[in-house]
């Protein structure tokens, strides 16, 4: 072994190069990693994570330069890191798997003749020799049939296969270093305990050093063997996993542990951190952390644009603000588990086909969902999981009616709904989107955007003074009353558009996967006002999500969806303490924790990452819905499957208000 | 390289190269169109001479008296100049406004709704485009009858597959945004849906392609007027100012040169300031 560090990073500053003025992004950052470990480096999104990757691999976007600071770098094993020069990409030595495996592989070139090229640049190899290695590299890891694979486009691949792919092109270059920028990030949690492992393993047998950039404190608590915690474009604390995750000095380093919702542990709120980051370069970002962790109100708008609106706009005096129920109804209690309620929304064997293409004039239809029953309660907050693809978001669509049902149907109060519900009936559900970019008007003031559907019930000179106590509601003020949706953060505008929802004054809100693009502090904060919205107003909402233990805090039952059906269904304390169904059994597994690594774990070091998957790893990606395994649809990637579950669907098992879908229902615990 | 970047030295001109060519493509593109404009609302008072008043000084080449000299029938060339941009500015808003308008309406339609109508558009505008514009135009106002009604209704009917097309393709990619969704289950109707939500931020493209089109329009109305199917004649209007320079192209050269550079350069400057909403649509 050597005793030289592979890579060492020593008081790198980065700046922002604008006329005049050089804004610092990254303000003396320093670390060193070893060979075969892994340097975690976590933060909310913003404080410069990934551009600490990008400076270090020397490639700054366009109008970014390195103003101080030195990279070293070890090019041969017990040699002296030598320092790679400012502005300069560092090369051979060091490779980065990218988040977004899209925009990381060329979408016109065959992925094995991609991973060939750059075999045949690093090497000099023959072209046979090449090819033959870049097998071997798929193989390693982990694509099936990499001879037939090797002749795949990217859009070819799934998401997890790209991204084994983007890992197999990165190790193509034979680095010393592999730098990752959230590789697991855009995936569904089975496919990240197999990518985290996979690149584990690649770690402990080439020895490779490793940084590994995460927004995910628990993706990093399995992965790393220190780690590094940044705020506003500095390290603010950094150590061993175990020191720094579990006994936090830094009381950001806590809130932002706390942030995390957990699988262990009793449901309570989520702890989002107060206020917004400090952005780097704009405030000390030490001197705020000392007291309230954060400078209150600052960062929610730049400066200069809240200085330009204000000399727009002639300033608007603040009403009082009295918060009540939004409309005469009265509120509904909150659901005990397993306790009976009336259905709100009952939806009866529904079932939802895509029409594809499939080749030259051939039309199929996907199925993408098939024969799902499911009743949501008044004032109940109703989980909805399951990997992507799974119908998930379908389902929801046909819910609120932008979706048309191919069979079954929906009942809202016990009454049919037509095809095409008129505006009143479509008000009555509302829905929260995923992507917070794309769900406000962008030419539209936040005001202008509330105002819209007040229009029709409320009279004109109080629109105003309704969308001020709307905004109030969802926890904004009137600083955000006027600015458009780019002037706001991600989680302000999820905040406007449930504002938004609410102006209709909705019966049922459905969310589909509303916090998965936010921080897990931002998310807190959305999700405790969905909690505290239901209490006030008695409002149901279906939650659809792919975090378990996001929906385990939110939650009071929960439905788990596998290619288009429902699988598992039950209150939310019954369903993950004792999972009735292999597949829900199969999704807890790969959760990772935020406060331990998972079991079977040999600690820290090289190759200690033996438990993320636990008991039943998934063997294979979902198939697809034009293609469903006859049986249990589940049996192809079931740890527990025999050989009736290949021929006969399972029927319901009923026990304590739990229902499962399967041929051993309980009886899946080795 | 470690030495900190020279903080208060401005003069060192920081951005991109396309940044730093804008700073005089922006105010000449832009200029040039403006001063015409203004040149043409203010022709009544401009205009040293009425442009229609017949002298005895024909043909005089340009002097004090006469700037740009006078035409063959003794008129003010100057004059007619001032005059003749009203008439090919008005004409070019609305030869190019009006396949605009239509265009975005039904591809506004077609995009949003998709299905039958789409394609019905698709296939409609594929024949449209395959078809030669000019002898077309040529056709159309042949069987139409020259004047100004049949110009517009020439430059509609073959321009609206373009704005069509253009606007089919921005309204299929904010249909997708959830706004739009968010926007029917508020229970607004799908009209004011496409009106109020996916047309506004639909818009840019095609108004970047307008300003193109206005240069190309503009030298469209001239060719077409030099064949004298366009204006009233008798009306002064640029392509028939050099139509009729034609006959003294060898001998008073500043009957033809005058109107004819108008054109280029009007035409071209405007068509410049549609690249350049391009180029700033693209950086953002």
């Amino acid at each position: 072994m050597t005793s030289y560090p592979l890579l060492e990073v020593d008081g790198l500053r980065v700046a922002l190069q604008r006329r005049g003025t050089a804004p610092t992004l990254l303000d003396g950052l320093s670390f060193a990693v070893a060979a075969g470990q892994c340097l975690g480096i976590v933060g909310e999104s913003g404080c410069g994570k990934s551009l600490t990757l990008r400076a270090t691999m020397g490639l700054l976007p366009a109008g970014v330069e390195r103003t101080g600071g030195q990279i070293r770098l070890s090019h041969q094993a017990d040699a002296a890191p030598t320092a790679v020069p400012a502005g300069q990409a560092a090369g051979r030595g060091l490779a980065m798997v990218f988040q977004d495996s899209h925009a990381s592989l060329d979408p016109t070139t065959r992925v094995g003749a991609f991973v060939t090229d750059i075999v045949r640049r690093r090497t000099g190899a023959s072209r046979a020799a090449a090819r033959r290695r870049a097998v071997e590299l798929l193989a390693a890891v982990g694509v099936p049939d990499p001879a037939l694979r090797f002749h795949s486009y990217p859009h070819e691949l799934s998401g997890g296969m790209r991204q084994r792919v983007a890992i197999a092109l990165a190790l193509a270059t034979d680095p010393r270093v592999l730098l990752c920028d959230e590789p697991t990030t855009a995936l569904d949690v089975t496919l990240q305990a197999e990518i985290l492992l996979l690149l584990d393993a690649a770690r402990a047998e080439r020895g490779l050093g490793m940084v590994f950039v995460s927004h995910d404190i628990a993706v990093i608590r399995q992965i790393a063997d220190v780690v590094a915690v940044m705020y506003a474009g500095q390290i603010i604390e950094a150590g061993p996993v175990a020191d720094v995750l579990d006994r936090p000095r830094h009381p950001y380093t806590r809130a932002l542990i706390d942030a995390v919702p957990t699988l262990e542990g009793p449901i309570g709120r989520f702890r989002p951190i107060a206020g917004a980051p400090a952005r780097p370069g704009r405030l000390h970002p030490l001197l705020p952390l000392q007291g309230s962790l954060r400078p209150p109100g600052r960062g929610l708008l730049g400066r200069r644009a809240r200085h330009r609106r204000a000399r727009r706009r002639a300033p608007i005096g603040l009403h009082p603000l009295l918060l009540r129920p939004l409309a005469q109804r009265p509120l509904a209690l909150r659901p005990r588990a397993g306790g009976h309620m009336s259905a709100l929304i009952r939806v009866h064997s529904l079932v939802v086909d895509h029409p594809v293409r499939a080749g030259f004039l051939r039309r199929r239809r996907l199925r993408a969902v098939d024969g799902v029953d499911l009743e949501l309660g008044r004032g109940e907050i109703l989980g909805l999981v399951g990997e992507s693809g799974c119908g998930k978001s379908t389902l929801a669509r046909a819910i609120v009616g932008l979706a048309t049902p191919t069979a079954g149907g929906v009942l809202l109060d016990g009454a049919p709904v037509p095809r095409r519900r008129p505006p009143g009936m479509r008000r009555r559900i509302q829905m929260i989107y995923q992507d917070p970019g794309s769900s406000l008007d962008p030419r539209r003031t936040v005001s202008q955007t509330l105002a819209e559907p007040l229009r029709r019930t409320v009279p004109a000179e109080k629109i105003a003074h309704r969308a001020r106590e709307l905004l109030e509601m969802v926890g904004l003020g009137e600083r955000q009353a006027h600015a458009l949706p780019r002037e706001l953060s991600g989680g302000q505008r999820q905040r406007v558009a449930i504002a938004r929802a609410l102006a209709v004054e909705p019966e049922v809100l459905v969310a589909d996967e509303a916090v998965a693009a936010l921080d897990a502090s931002v998310a807190g904060a959305v999700l405790n006002l969905l909690s505290d919205l239901r209490e006030r107003l008695g409002l149901s909402v279906l939650f659809i999500s792919h975090d378990l233990a996001t929906v385990r805090g939110l939650c009071d039952r929960v439905a788990v969806m596998y290619l288009g059906s429902i699988v598992e269904e039950g209150p939310v304390a019954r369903v993950f303490a004792r999972p009735g169904h292999p597949y829900t059994r199969v999704l807890l597994d790969a959760v990772p924790s935020r406060d331990r690594r998972r079991s079977g774990t040999a600690g820290p070091g090289p190759g200690g990452l033996g438990g993320v998957g636990g008991v039943g790893r998934l063997g294979g990606e979902p198939p697809s819905p034009l293609d469903v395994p006859p049986g249990c649809r589940f049996h192809p990637r079931c740890p527990r499957a025999a050989a009736r579950c290949g021929t006969s669907e399972p029927s319901e098992e009923r026990r304590d208000g739990q229902r499962v879908w399967c041929h051993f229902a309980w009886r899946h615990e080795l | 390289m470690t030495t900190p970047p020279p903080l208060l030295d401005s003069a060192v001109p920081v951005g991109s190269r396309a940044g730093r060519a804008f700073g005089w493509r922006r105010p000449a593109a832009l200029a040039l169109p403006a001063l015409a404009v203004l040149a043409a609302l203010l022709a009544p008072l401009l205009a040293p001479a009425d442009p229609a008043q017949l002298t005895l000084d024909q043909l005089r080449p340009p002097s004090a008296a006469h700037l740009l000299g006078t035409d063959a029938l003794g008129r003010d060339v100057l004059s007619r100049l001032l005059f003749a941009l009203r008439t090919d500015l008005l004409l070019m808003v609305f030869a190019a406004g009006l396949p605009m308008l239509l265009g975005t309406l039904i591809g506004a339609v077609a995009g949003y709704r998709g299905g039958v109508l789409d394609a019905a558009l698709r296939w409609a505008a594929d024949i449209f485009q395959a078809l030669p514009v000019y002898v077309l135009l040529i056709a159309f106002v042949f069987v139409l009858g020259p004047g100004t009604s049949s110009l517009l209704v020439a430059f509609s009917v073959l321009g609206w597959v373009v704005y069509a097309r253009i606007i089919r393709t921005e309204v299929r990619r904010v249909r997708e945004r959830d706004y739009v969704s968010a926007g029917y289950l508020l229970g607004l109707s799908h009209t004011a849906v496409l009106f109020r939500h996916v047309l506004p931020n639909a818009l840019r493209q095609s108004l970047v392609y307008l300003a193109t089109d206005m240069g190309m329009a503009l030298q469209g109305i001239a060719v077409l007027s030099f064949f004298g199917l366009g204006v009233k004649a008798g009306t002064p209007e640029l392509g028939t100012m050099v139509a009729e320079a034609q006959v003294f192209l060898r001998s008073h050269w500043w009957l033809a040169a005058f109107p004819g550079l108008t054109i280029v350069i009007l035409g071209s400057s405007i068509a410049a300031l549609g690249d350049r909403l391009g180029d700033r649509g693209e950086s953002g």
